[in-house]
């Protein structure tokens, strides 16, 4: 049986859950069953500056992208709204 | 050569959210991005740590001791290191990674000292703290398991300054130091390099933070040549032991660092100097993100580890 059959059943993968988690190992002070809502900076969720330059790399690393350079502005990061745009943007989903 | 890929990558991405502080950083930005900078170190290698207190001169100081054997071990060669951070940021933790690593690689016993912060510890206190913490282990080698005669001391950046006195400090002792091994240090107040000049902005060690570590030592009396704060200025270098010194190619205390190796061959002091092509100040730090500081920080290992079993 060609496996193309279950084609119709894969459903899209939702990037942002995953960004949302990989945040989630940026912001330790966040407890593990806390929200992390998607419009409050996540400075206020006890991310740092140089936190959120790690967080940067590790959405990079995960989703395997690089941010163009023109898109390394703070507001692109600056919560799990803009950061889950971004993500989505450049895998072009 | 230009920035090495990865040291370019992160320093983009750095620079694009400038922390918090950067330009007028606080007391509390200096010793916050620090640690933060840890999440870049990468995995430490399993070691054994044991900390403790260590009684130097009139004060208990926190220590950490790391072996790359556990349980009982004699006649080890070591290493008392002092941590960077302007003498006013950076602890046993901000610096655990490394000192694994240096254990680790070079096979020895590394004893880091957390010696007491600036301003806190008003100026000189660090100096002090070094000196008494590095007398102190050596009044006692077989407390730590150490060889005597196989005793080094080591600093990165401001570390290093620490390092540096102590290895003049006891210059006439003996058994003497085997060693004195530092990583891209801080050996010049004065921000009058080229390095200094050209590098002052965008490459993780702003000289607007250089300014800020001054301003909190700074205590009435103290000029910018003292000679504890700027050794590669005019401080006497004769009789230093073998001196390990690696500073990175794009790091503004490269100058520095490269004046103080000259000046230590002159002198007569066998120096071991290298540049780090490509690399950034605290590359030590950045393994985790930065793949050929790993390469480099091995490099240094393998010198350390070299120097440590050459005796005395």
């Amino acid at each position: 049986m060609s496996t193309l059959a279950y084609q119709d059943d894969v459903r899209p993968v939702d990037h942002g859950l995953e960004v949302e988690a990989v945040a989630r190992r940026a912001l330790p002070t966040l407890a593990a069953d806390a929200p992390i809502p998607t419009d409050v900076p996540l400075t206020r969720l006890g991310l740092s500056s140089l936190g959120s330059v790690s967080l940067m790399m590790a959405i990079e690393d995960h989703f395997k992208i690089v941010v163009p350079d023109a898109d390394l502005r703070p507001e692109n990061f600056r919560n799990l709204g803009a950061i889950q745009a971004l993500v989505a943007r450049l895998l072009g989903a | 050569m230009p920035l090495e890929a990865a040291a370019a990558r992160f320093l983009k991405r750095l620079n694009a959210v400038a922390p918090q502080g950067f330009d007028q950083p606080s007391l509390d930005d200096l010793r916050g991005n620090l640690r933060a900078l840890t999440a870049f170190a990468g995995t430490a290698p399993a070691v054994s740590r044991v900390d403790e207190t260590l009684a130097a001169g009139a004060k208990r100081l926190p220590i950490r001791i790391y072996a790359s054997q556990s349980g009982h071990w004699s006649d080890a060669p070591g290493l008392i290191y002092f941590h960077g951070g302007g003498l006013v940021a950076g602890d046993l933790d901000t610096h655990d990674a490394l000192c694994a690593t240096l254990a680790k690689a070079a096979s020895c016993v590394v004893i880091a000292v957390d010696y007491g912060l600036a301003p806190e510890n008003v100026f000189p206190g660090p100096f002090d703290d070094a000196l008494d913490a590095a007398e102190a282990i050596l009044g006692a080698p077989g407390r730590y398991g150490l060889d005597p005669k196989r005793i080094a001391v080591g600093g990165d950046s401001a570390g290093g300054a620490l390092a540096v006195h102590v290895a003049r400090s006891l210059r006439e002792r003996a058994p003497g130091l085997i060693g004195l091994a530092l990583l891209c240090p801080a050996l010049n107040v004065e921000p009058s390099s080229p390095s200094r000049m050209d590098l002052a902005r965008g490459h993780l060690l702003q000289e607007a933070t250089l300014a800020a570590y001054w301003r909190l030592i700074r205590i009435d009396g103290v000029a910018t040549d003292d000679e504890r704060l700027s050794p590669a200025l005019r401080a006497e270098v004769a009789g230093l032991p073998p001196t390990l010194l690696h500073v990175a190619e794009f790091d503004p205390l490269r100058d520095e660092g490269e004046v103080f190796g000259r000046r230590l061959k002159s002198a007569g002091v066998k120096v071991s100097l290298r540049r780090h092509a490509g690399l950034i100040h605290h590359f030590y730090g950045l393994g985790g993100a930065i793949p050929a500081a790993r390469e480099a920080l091995a490099v240094f290992c393998a010198d350390l580890a070299a120097m440590l079993r050459a005796g005395p």
